[in-house]
């Protein structure tokens, strides 16, 4: 038997070996995405991760510690810029870390009765099918009155909401100069723990849900609201990367090198490629994809398995 | 007197022990594993390549069976739920089974031994003496009558998975026979477990399997996938702090190099 030669490299903590440009062409794609979208690849990368056959609690966490790496060149980038709002930063981290680590209990809880990975598919289906229908319906509305409407969903100024204008009335209210607004601190804590759940439940860093709720609900300026959510999502995503390491051992490291190596570099190609296309153009691709994404996880929840028996992988490959 | 009349018998019990001994398994060189110890480190492939080479008894097919250490399956069973999506309605816990288990051949075994000696000498091609001695443990524990069928099911469909992952397989035609030696070569992929793996080398003779010699080799992780292995598990709030403090380090680098913002 001729042994056939190829780049592949052993993950320890998966226990599998995958082909070097498979993982880098996945990061790749991801980074491409997200440098031509502006948003985080995380949502894309975890099922994308778990489609070529890694653990899904290996996948959510690894990708949850190379989110760590993309932010963090972001937020510094914005912090030079005065882009960001430490003090709201601070409360919503403070939101992520305790909702960051609820979801990392409930991965645990879930993995020992052996719902872990059906639990991850519904919140994924979701959420994915949620953001990805906006987007596709209000882009198609877009691209219909035929006007170019460059960044409409982050160039909105802060608008008095609702929730916003209930949330005056709580207690502990705080005075965020950079964002220009004064609102409850329990609000923005409330804000970051949902999405500090749902960071450690998806492996994602929350920024595509953040971002549109700090703008429409909490009433932030965008790009305040940009560079305070990557800040925010660093400190958080760091939480879920040592939770993760300490209580269920999935972080790969070899696999976050990988993906950061790709990702890099198809962010660069897809912010230069992004400056050519139109808002709405970006956003419906974007919602395409989402809704692709969400359907091939809606498919494995409705279609017969083809073995009704199937392994319960909590706590990665060993 | 009684001491050394004792001494004597233990002495000369040793001795017949070491000869019954070399009868059934022959001599330990007979058969050969290479390399006798599978290191996985980072460059590893998808699978490691064993040749498993000896003497092959006069007129004799031969029959390879190599057994992984055992280890422990979590399971769901799905069931339709909530009337039309797919869920876990069950789970179970299976214990002693194999991680893997290969059978190699050197003629198609439904012609060397009959169905009865196949189950008897445990080389069946549905790895049959896995469901005798797996152990189950369901988390809800099912009704008396159900339990045999339960064990069952859990059990071919966590052999299914197995086999898709190339982990339980049942070659015929991979032991080669020439000159009085076989040789095969043992296709070992990544994913299968570390540990001892024993090799069961069997001799079919007018319709019987006979167990002439057992060797092993070993399957451990080497390097810096060992290092890093070892970490994560045994020193995880290094490791997680290790990791996070890398991301961050190599996210400002970047970010210092381009000298961009981006988005998240």
């Amino acid at each position: 038997m001729v042994k056939e030669r190829s780049m592949d490299i052993y993950l320890p903590i998966a226990n599998m070996s995958v082909n070097v440009f498979l993982l880098m062409g996945l990061g790749g794609l991801v980074g491409f995405l997200s440098g031509l979208f502006g948003v985080g690849g995380g949502f894309l990368l975890t099922p994308l991760l778990i489609f070529i056959g890694i653990p899904p609690t290996v996948a959510a966490a690894s990708d949850s510690n190379q989110i760590v790496a993309a932010a963090s060149s972001g937020a510094y980038a914005h912090s030079r810029m005065g882009n960001v709002d430490f003090r709201m930063g601070i409360i919503l981290l403070l939101g992520g870390i305790t909702g960051g680590s609820i979801g990392v209990q409930i991965i645990k809880v879930l993995a020992a009765r052996g719902n872990v990975d059906f639990v991850i598919k519904l919140v994924y289906v979701f959420v994915l099918g949620t953001i990805g229908a906006f987007m596709f319906i209000e882009s198609l509305g877009a691209l219909r009155r035929s006007k170019a409407i460059t960044e409409e969903a982050f160039s909105l100024e802060p608008k008095e909401s609702m929730i916003r204008k209930m949330t005056a009335r709580l207690p502990l209210q705080v005075n965020f100069a950079k964002s220009r607004m004064t609102t409850s601190a329990v609000f923005p804590f409330i804000l970051g723990a949902s999405v500090g759940i749902l960071a450690a439940i998806m492996g994602v860093g929350g920024g595509f849900i953040m971002v549109p709720a700090m703008i429409y609900i909490l009433g932030m300026p965008t790009i305040v609201a940009i560079g305070t959510d990557l800040f925010q999502i660093v400190l958080t995503c760091i939480n879920v990367t040592i939770q993760q390491a300490i209580r269920n051992h999935t972080v790969d490291l070899v696999l976050v090198i990988l993906l950061f190596f790709g990702s890099t570099v198809g962010a660069q190609i897809g912010v230069r490629v992004g400056r050519r296309l139109r808002g709405e153009q970006l956003r419906i691709l974007l919602g395409i994809i989402v809704l692709l994404v969400m359907g091939k996880m809606l498919i494995d929840l409705l279609v017969t398995p083809e073995n009704l028996i199937g392994l319960a992988r909590g706590g990665g490959g060993h | 007197m009684r001491r050394g009349l004792l001494g004597l018998g233990l002495f000369t019990g040793l001795i017949a022990l070491g000869i019954l001994r070399s009868s059934v398994f022959g001599a330990e060189d007979i058969v050969k594993c290479l390399p006798p110890c599978v290191e996985k480190n980072l460059l590893s492939e998808k699978f490691h390549v064993v040749t498993i080479t000896g003497q092959a008894p006069p007129s004799a097919e031969i029959i390879l069976k190599i057994v992984a250490p055992n280890r422990e399956f979590k399971l769901n069973k799905s069931g339709k739920g909530l009337g039309f999506v797919w869920l876990p309605i069950g789970h179970a816990e299976v214990k002693n089974i194999p991680g893997m288990c290969i059978l190699l051949s050197s003629a198609k075994v439904s012609d060397i031994l009959s169905e009865k000696d196949q189950k008897v000498a445990g080389l069946t091609s549905d790895f049959q003496e896995i469901y005798q001695q797996a152990q189950i443990h369901h988390k809800e524990d099912p009704n008396q009558g159900e339990k045999a069928a339960l064990k069952r099911e859990y059990l071919s469909g966590l052999i299914r998975i197995l086999k898709e992952a190339g982990l339980y397989r049942f070659q015929e035609g991979a032991v080669k026979i020439s000159q009085g030696q076989f040789e095969a070569q043992l296709i070992h992929p990544s994913e299968a477990p570390l540990g001892k793996y024993r090799v069961f080398c069997y001799a079919v003779k007018d319709g019987k399997a006979q167990l002439f010699n057992e060797q092993s080799f070993l399957v451990r992780s080497a390097g810096v996938a060992e290092w890093l292995s070892h970490q994560a598990h045994g020193n995880a709030v290094v490791y997680g702090i290790l990791a996070a403090l890398i991301a961050v380090g190599v996210g400002l680098f970047v970010g210092a190099i381009f000298k961009r913002g981006g988005g998240h």
